[in-house]
């Protein structure tokens, strides 16, 4: 595999980077071995450089001729071909893995390094003698064999790592399969893991199923598997989407005056999110970048408010990648939620608060009750002034209370539980949402009253609701109510 | 519940503005007396109580709402202006363009909610962040007297949540207003039969709303 790799990129033009799967595997190992750098760079960096620095020395070698630019054309010797014209550069920091590593880093400089540190001009080696030239092509030919070898060692790593991995994702695999059977979650056969999602339609559906029982485990995907996997779920349902051509335009620094307008109103938010951790300028620009890009994709929307929340949720996922997060952003809002539930009228948005008025009457039908009976109350109160010699006359007064879930509901939909949901319970409940379907998003409401439903049944005015409710809400996002882990298992009811 | 002979008045407040003019700080201020750059932006709608010892007769139990500034939010919180009998229209001193707006909530307003009597609710207009006025673009905040009394404000107060300036006199103003309200709605009707005439002052409802 490596083999093959190298010497297609050895084909390739001089700047161009490791085709995509290759760069996957890569950053599979990074994740599984760390020592990413290490194993990717040399590959890379050598095939890469080589074509030109090939023309430069045999020009500078003045048709010197060394033996294992000559060989054969199997793969171990192309790839020894590239080692020496690389390590015939640097004679000096021979074996140092350290000083070969350090170079490639250093990138374009290093070209004209290597050029110029060749050491021996035309005009040198020509004044040579002959036995100073065999010195130097057997110096040469003991330092390309040593780099051959290191780089072949360090393919060899790169190569049993990624077999290690194969060998995990099966034994996770395995688990996975154990624990769907035993919860006889539907499928459960034919789920596999990778970390990475697979291309083929097949695969892709094993692949999901892996990651919804992964989900589903007592402690949920590990937290530093979540950024691949949202940006993975975020790219396939955004596929028809040309991301590289509307990642520049959406970044642009250009801005046109609508821009300005929503710049106003983004800016106004930035340091309103409610996250803690977001009070940098830095931190705010990449939030406003990600709104403002956000805003650009989908006119129609625009910026609502809460998405400053959602942003923030999601830039601290994926580690600030603006626009990793600006897909995920669109994930969810244009192919996760309902269409309108941030636009026009929010119309989907009161489609949802209603259906959650539904299911609270199903799930916990004592608190739906008292909360209608709060609710009739306060449209016979309001607005009557009554002393105890006049109590309030219901019949004279035409008060009108909504429901009292939708004060809170709202919010919650608008910003997917981040505002009140402690970030380790509300990050599962994306995992839900995006794996399993945006239904997630009213159990969670439920699990959330069912929570607090003690407390509520204690109220004796509406009044008296929407405090014990933002107080209750303010208490559950710290987590004082009870732990993210505890949350979780009411959800769903 | 009450005690003897003691008023007992609920009243719902409503405090609309732009977005991020400071109406969840002037909440937070009347309420907790507490402030802090630092709150969320108000999605949908919020709920605050306010209790007052008006005087040694009379409690009064004030329901604020704090509605969020951003427009697409108005289908979705018209319902909670329904029987409010009073407002608070906040703009920010440092952003022309919130000012400009005051004349398109204070519509908005008078459009989804009018008194019993068909009048218009009584509002207090609040030229918030008061405390950065150098930055401001009012030169002459003074016209705002004038400007008041054209758009139908009951009275205006220069407010600053963060130094807690002028906020409490500004509820004063406008509970007194509600009560005088109250006193001229309600007791007129001996038999409280609860019948409401609109056109009491020959003026016709703009817009009758059906609850």
């Amino acid at each position: 595999m490596a083999d093959k790799k190298t010497s297609q990129a050895k084909l390739s033009s001089c700047g161009s980077s490791m085709s995509d799967s290759g760069a996957s595997a890569a950053s599979e190992e990074g994740e599984e071995g760390g020592g990413r750098e290490n194993e990717k760079d040399p590959d890379k960096e050598t095939a890469a450089r080589c074509p030109k620095l090939d023309l430069v020395l045999r020009k500078k070698s003045g048709g010197l001729s060394v033996s294992s630019l000559d060989s054969s054309a199997s793969a171990e010797s192309l790839l020894e071909e590239l080692l020496c014209d690389i390590r015939r550069s640097r004679p000096a920091s021979l074996a140092s893995t350290p000083t070969f590593l350090s170079c490639s880093e250093r990138g374009s400089d290093c070209e004209t390094d290597c050029v110029r540190d060749c050491g021996r001009s035309e005009a040198e080696l020509k004044g040579m003698g002959i036995g100073q030239l065999r010195t130097v092509l057997e110096n040469l030919e003991h330092e390309t064999d040593t780099v051959s070898r290191l780089l072949v060692r360090l393919l060899h790593v790169r190569d049993k790592r990624a077999g290690r991995l194969v060998a995990q994702y099966g034994k996770l695999t395995l688990v996975l399969r154990h624990f769907a059977r035993r919860n006889s979650f539907p499928g459960h056969k034919e789920l596999q893991f990778t970390l990475h999602r697979p291309e083929s339609p097949d695969q892709h559906s094993q692949w999901l199923a892996a990651w919804t029982v992964l989900s589903q485990l007592p402690r949920g995907i590990p937290k530093h598997w979540r950024k691949t996997l949202w940006s993975s779920l975020a790219e396939y349902g955004t596929r028809g989407v040309n991301w590289t051509v509307q990642l520049q335009n959406l970044f642009s620094e250009f801005s046109t005056p609508e821009d300005e307008k929503l710049g106003t109103q983004i800016v106004k938010d930035l340091h309103r999110t409610g996250t803690t951790g977001f009070s940098s300028e830095e931190e705010h620009g990449v939030l406003k970048r990600v709104l403002l890009a956000y805003a650009r994709y989908n006119k129609k929307t625009g910026y609502c408010q809460g998405f400053n929340i959602l942003a923030a949720f999601i830039l601290k996922v994926v580690e600030f990648d603006e626009a990793m997060a600006l897909m995920i952003l669109v994930y969810v809002v244009d192919h996760t939620l309902p269409e309108n539930y941030f636009s026009h009228t929010l119309y989907a948005l009161s489609g949802d608060m209603a259906v959650f008025r539904h299911l609270l009457k199903f799930y916990l039908p004592e608190l739906a009750l008292h909360m209608e009976t709060l609710q009739k109350e306060a449209s016979g109160t309001i607005r009557k002034s009554y002393s105890s010699e006049n109590p309030p006359d219901r019949q004279s007064v035409h008060a009108y209370e909504p429901p009292l879930a939708d004060v809170f509901s709202m919010q919650w939909f608008l910003t997917i539980f981040a505002s009140v949901l402690p970030r380790k319970a509300c990050r599962r409940v994306w995992d839900a949402i995006f794996l399993e379907g945006s239904e997630y998003v009213l159990y969670t409401a439920v699990a959330i009253l069912a929570v607090m439903e003690r407390d509520l049944l204690l109220t004796s005015t509406a009044a008296d609701f929407y405090m014990a409710m933002s107080k209750l809400s303010e208490q559950l996002r710290k987590a004082h109510i009870m732990s993210s882990a505890e949350f979780l298992q009411v959800t769903p009811p | 519940m009450a005690a003897q002979g003691k008023k007992e008045h609920l009243y719902k407040i409503l405090v609309i503005g732009d977005l991020g003019t400071g109406k969840t700080s002037i909440i937070k201020r009347y309420v907790h007396q507490f402030f802090s750059p630092h709150y969320r932006a108000t999605i949908g709608v919020d709920f605050a109580l306010k209790v007052l010892n008006w005087d040694n007769s009379t409690t009064i139990r004030l329901q604020l709402w704090d509605i969020a500034g951003q427009e697409r939010f108005g289908n979705m919180t018209r319902v909670y202006y329904k029987e409010a009998v009073g407002a608070f229209v906040v703009f920010d001193v440092t952003r022309l363009s919130t000012f400009e707006a005051v004349q398109m909530w204070k519509a908005d307003l008078d459009n989804k909610v009018l008194l019993p009597n068909g009048k218009a609710i009584p509002a207090v207009l609040l030229a918030n962040k008061c405390d950065l006025a150098s930055e401001g673009f009012l030169g002459n905040i003074n016209q705002l007297d004038d400007y008041c009394r054209e758009k139908g404000f009951h009275a205006w107060f220069e407010t600053s949540a963060k130094e807690n300036i002028g906020i409490e006199e500004a509820a004063r103003s406008l509970v007194a207003k509600i009560l005088e309200n109250d006193e001229t709605i309600d007791h007129p009707q001996p038999d409280g039969d609860g019948i409401r005439v609109g056109e009491e002052d020959g003026r016709a409802p703009k817009k009758t709303k059906c609850c």
